[in-house]
């Protein structure tokens, strides 16, 4: 038999091209596949689901006499093309309205929120501010309480919010509503588990489109807490 | 070939030498932590500097990572340029004073006074301190750490 030597030069070209489209429609399959599945990841709440969550969130954040643990903060700067971690340890008692935000790497800071009074204290100075006379500090200090406990979902003075679950945990995504808050913040994601309803990780993202992820770790609620704590010695 | 060889090390040696004169040493990336005191108000934060053949970048943030400005640095160090000013401070004469502060920082060589009513000293910690004392301004500077690119 004769077979013509370019006839098998195009059947094999052929044959490889055949093998690489395969190839190629294996890997969109499976991209697909995976895109899909990241999509199934998340779902938008509808309004009955987001009421439900909302208001487990709430029951628990009402129990919720103390909080303690560690966090680290990631902070990516887009202008450098960079990141910046810090690492501290958090302590939150709900009576009185106190929280200690306490960084201990790479640098020493401490912010202690305590009613209407925030004490700082850097490695060198030590300041306390009233908080009544500032609507902004108001806001954050407002904002820092609830994204921990996620009673800002409920409040719903300071942020719209959007709820979505999936993948074991539910995220809410919070955009600000006041004017000083927005030039702040273009939205708020807390990330929230949806056994024990409670925040694991809160994203923040700047108008600039810079982010600071802040995850919360060894959480545990309901402790005894020493009240100097929230207190500038 | 001596000759260029010991043309080759004069000039590594006043590359190398001229870039420990400074006091804010710039190299890399690195971050200082940062004080400014502005009328009895004090602010604290972590200012990033990255390093590299074109000049240097940087950008200040408070110790929540909440943005206040990035500014770029000329190799030569006398020309700043601040970027992406948070709106509380993005005012040009705001802007035009912390610009020229921000140039007798990076560009001094030596504690003592700089140029107007500016002058640097430093503490017994290496802090880096510029005192603006028309505007009632204070920059503390203290390096962080050094990590290499």
């Amino acid at each position: 038999l004769d077979i013509p030597k370019n006839y098998i030069t195009f059947v094999c070209s052929n044959h490889i091209h055949v093998i690489m489209m395969k190839k190629f429609l294996w890997c969109v399959c499976l991209l697909s596949s995976g895109l899909t599945s990241q999509a199934q990841l998340l779902q938008r709440a509808t309004p009955a689901q987001q009421s439900a969550m909302v208001q487990r969130i709430g029951q628990t954040a009402a129990a919720i006499r103390t909080i303690e643990c560690t966090f680290v903060q990631v902070k990516t700067l887009r202008f450098l093309n960079d990141r910046m971690t810090s690492q501290g340890r958090m302590l939150f008692m709900a009576e009185g309205g106190r929280l200690r935000w306490e960084y201990r790497q790479p640098y020493q800071y401490t912010f202690i929120l305590n009613g209407q009074q925030v004490h700082i204290q850097s490695q060198k100075n030590k300041q306390t501010i009233d908080i009544g006379q500032s609507r902004l500090f108001q806001g954050i200090a407002r904002m820092m309480m609830n994204s921990l406990t996620g009673r800002g979902l409920i409040s719903g003075t300071d942020f719209d919010c959007v709820m979505y679950s999936g993948g074991g945990e539910w995220q809410a995504l919070l955009t600000p509503k006041r004017k000083e808050m927005k030039k702040m913040f273009k939205d708020i994601r807390l990330h929230i588990s949806s056994q024990r309803q409670m925040v694991t990780q809160v994203d923040m993202t700047e108008p600039s489109g810079d982010t600071t992820v802040i995850t919360l770790k060894d959480v545990t609620t309901n402790g005894r807490i020493d009240e100097k704590l929230f207190t500038m010695h | 070939m001596r000759s260029s060889l010991l043309c080759i090390s004069l000039l590594l040696w006043s590359a190398v030498s001229s870039a420990a004169d400074y006091l804010l040493p710039l190299s890399g990336r690195q971050e200082y932590r940062v004080a400014i005191s502005a009328r009895g108000v004090d602010l604290t934060g972590v200012c990033i500097v990255k390093t590299d053949g074109e000049g240097s970048r940087g950008a200040l943030v408070n110790e929540f990572g909440i943005h206040a400005l990035d500014f770029t640095l000329t190799t030569d160090r006398t020309k700043v340029k601040l970027l992406n000013v948070t709106p509380a401070l993005d005012r040009w004469y705001i802007r035009k004073v912390i610009r020229r502060d921000f140039r007798q920082l990076f560009g001094a060589t030596a504690a003592g006074p700089q140029k107007g009513r500016r002058h640097i000293t430093i503490g017994t910690d290496s802090t880096v301190v510029l005192t603006n004392d028309r505007y009632q301004l204070k920059y503390e500077w203290k390096k962080l750490n050094e990590t290499a690119e």
